[in-house]
């Protein structure tokens, strides 16, 4: 039995270029080679080539000149939830559009298709179904309450590891915002690197302050995973934030400053600038408002972010801060910058498929290992926490490191 | 005659190659016409920004006609590509001049100039070199297909359908010139079609029934009509989306300004 008239994909969700990629594609096999889930779960149908060949001939059966000739749907049931599974079990890290001789920009046709199959009832996968419904209910995926997303604050000065109070942005107007998202909100052990952060932009001089209770989830999950409510989430955050007055907006997390820096202009228009915290403090490093004092000896290798590098192009920044901390070693990977292999952490992965996640954080950690390096480090929480399970899973020795915690060792020499 | 010898030593059905290019061309277009229609049936937006003609352009002439992103990912792959692309091109502006010499007036120098002047021989100088980029390409292709293994390239069926149907296009179109000049007194203009001369040679001697000729040139045209109607509706339809493409992304890599170093 072929799927319902009411599952029909609207391909209103995808623009004409998205729907001109669906033909744009040759076949040519390139992706094959360098998708990092494919790399651990060889099914064909995850094939970034073949996966856009079998939605195009779904969306094709359902619309236009083939659906009238040849009506009647030829998809089963099941084909149609494979090719629902298929379409999630990726990490929209973009490393098949770099590859792609004809430039499909994949990481945007994968979100809007996510889009168009949730619009048509028939997405996201059931983990992701209940992540983004716990998202939506508690305005964080750890089902905290929201009066607890500030005590990190309190917390921090009173274990002595924050030296300075932060003022609430909504009370005493700052023109620096530090956002620092659900993850580091929460998790302890994130947390830790937004409070060296906020160590690291007092020393500079930053007049900054934070929304503490009142900072929402950015809501990329949202996107990434093609919940519809998505647009309207992200007004709420956009006209929050810019009713603040700040001229520039810092995160930490990688994936909230995609969220900032790239959808929410295509939504509404924002009135700040939006840097990523390694990015600022590479600034500030080279304003010389942050001196590198003390020796980090250390060889390590550099983990580029999806969203940071490949979605951003945000590669040399995090290097450059690597290299002014005295006493690094950077060796870099085999795959790096456009290349860099995903850690399987992005596009909502590791809710639907957690093992593919590891494996997937596992090769990346088998890469870093063959360079000799005794670290793997990155700017950004999530594949710090995704690279852990990695080094887990490969049983292997490396110490994963936040970029933050060497810069604050350096600066700090503590 | 034309330098070339005449082309009336066997008989041609021109009824039927009107009819078939005919029912070729409307399917053609019907079925450009349902992807044109599919593609703005999409309601989102297209561009992050306003696109940049500068870039389209300098983009255009990089990764469209020069190609580099294959050569990004090697020579060969590169080599492969060119020359079925360039070879292409050829062939179907040699067509698109075949069809004007149809239409334009006897006396008009264009005609003159292509059927008893040197364009003559240099139109059959760059069909023969069209076809033979074309051949070595889609040959290629074919050889990578089944020897660089299961982890470079997809081998599905009818992906490598579509490169059989090039290859025995041109195959066609090389054997009937060959047939053709055989059967011909040898001229010194003969050299200009290079391929089909040096195949000549190959089958010298050889009386080949016209019949025989018919039913090839029957079959190549019907090919053709078979191949140029598949377009819209096989992967082949990446000719025209695919450069549609990377010309709209050229716009975005503008701003991410890390794929292409020249639009720094
Ligand atoms: S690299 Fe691009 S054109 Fe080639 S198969 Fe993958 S998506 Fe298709
Ligand atoms: S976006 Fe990344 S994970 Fe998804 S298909 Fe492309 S290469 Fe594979």
């Amino acid at each position: 039995m072929g799927i319902s008239a009411k599952n029909k994909i609207p391909l209103s969700c995808l623009s004409p270029r998205q729907l001109i990629e669906l033909d744009a594609c040759s076949r040519c096999g390139e992706c094959m080679k360098w998708c990092p889930i494919y790399a651990v779960d060889r099914s064909e149908d995850l094939i970034p080539g073949n996966r856009i060949a079998a939605l195009k001939k779904l969306l094709k059966s359902q619309h236009g000149l083939r659906a009238r000739l040849f009506a009647g749907d030829r998809f089963s049931k099941e084909q149609v939830d494979r090719l629902i599974e298929v379409l999630y079990e990726c990490t929209a890290c973009g490393q098949c559009h770099f590859v792609c001789p004809a430039r499909i920009d994949t990481a945007e046709l994968w979100e809007a298709l996510r889009e168009a199959v949730v619009e048509a009832g028939l997405g996201p996968l059931p983990n992701q179904a209940e992540y983004l419904r716990v998202l939506k209910k508690y305005e964080n995926p750890f089902k905290e309450p929201q009066e607890n997303r500030g005590l990190w604050v309190p917390r921090g000065l009173e274990q002595g590891t924050l030296y300075q109070d932060l003022p609430l942005i909504t009370q005493s107007p700052q023109p620096v915002l530090f956002y620092l998202g659900c993850t580091a909100s929460y998790n302890p052990e994130i947390n830790l690197v937004a409070q060296w952060v906020a160590n690291l932009m007092h020393k500079a001089g930053v007049k900054f302050g934070v929304l503490g209770n009142q900072e929402n989830c950015c809501r990329g999950k949202l996107r990434r995973m093609g919940d519809g409510d998505f647009a309207a989430k992200a007004i709420e955050n956009i006209d929050l934030l810019n009713s603040l007055g700040i001229n520039t907006l810092v995160t930490n997390c990688a994936g909230c400053y995609k969220t900032i820096f790239q959808d929410y202009p295509r939504i509404k228009e924002i009135n700040f600038k939006v840097y990523h915290a390694i990015e600022y403090i590479d600034m500030l490093i080279r304003e010389g408002k942050l001196q590198l004092v003390n020796p980090v000896p250390v060889q390590l290798t550099y983990h580029d972010p999806c969203h940071l590098g490949r979605h951003n192009g945000i590669y040399d920044a995090p290097r450059r801060v690597l290299q002014a901390v005295p006493g690094v070693e950077l060796v870099e990977m085999e795959r790096i910058r456009q290349n860099s292999r995903c850690c399987g952490m992005g596009g909502g992965l590791k809710m639907g498929f957690p093992e593919i996640q590891a494996l997937a954080a596992a090769e990346r950690i088998k890469e870093a290992e063959r360079t000799g390096a005794a670290a793997i480090v990155t700017p950004c929480p999530t594949c710090f926490l995704g690279l852990q399970t990695g080094a887990a899973k490969a049983e292997s020795d490396i110490r994963v490191k936040h970029l933050m915690e060497l810069v604050n060792l350096s600066v700090f020499g503590q | 005659m034309s330098p070339f010898g005449t082309d009336l030593i066997y008989y041609k059905p021109w009824l039927f190659f009107i009819i078939i290019q005919t029912i070729g061309l409307t399917i053609f277009i019907m079925g450009m016409a349902d992807n044109l229609n599919f593609y703005y049936r999409g309601k989102a937006r297209s561009f992050r920004n306003n696109p940049s003609l500068g870039a389209m352009i300098k983009v255009f002439f990089n990764e469209i006609l020069l190609q580099r992103q294959f050569f990004a990912r090697g020579f060969f792959r590169w080599l492969n590509h060119i020359l079925i692309f360039w070879g292409f091109l050829g062939l179907l502006s040699l067509s698109a001049i075949g069809v004007l010499l149809k239409i334009v007036p006897g006396d008009s120098a264009f005609f003159e100039f292509f059927t008893v002047g040197s364009g003559y021989l240099y139109y059959k100088f760059a069909g023969d070199l069209a076809g033979l980029m074309v051949l070595a390409g889609a040959a290629a292709a074919l050889i990578g297909r089944f020897t660089t293994g299961p982890d470079s390239i997809d081998t599905r069926l009818t992906d490598t359908a579509a490169l059989g149907f090039l290859l025995l296009l041109v195959l066609t179109g090389f054997l009937l010139e060959a047939l053709r000049l055989a059967a011909t007194p040898w001229a010194p203009a003969f050299e200009y079609s290079f391929v089909a001369d040096f195949m000549a040679g190959l089958v010298a001697g050889r009386q080949v029934p016209g019949s025989l000729m018919t039913a090839l040139w029957t079959f190549h045209a019907t090919l053709t009509a078979a191949f140029v109607a598949y377009i819209p509706f096989s992967k082949m339809v990446h000719i025209f989306a695919a450069p549609a493409e990377i010309v709209i992304n050229a716009s975005e890599e503008e701003l991410r300004g890390d794929l292409y170093g020249y639009l720094r």
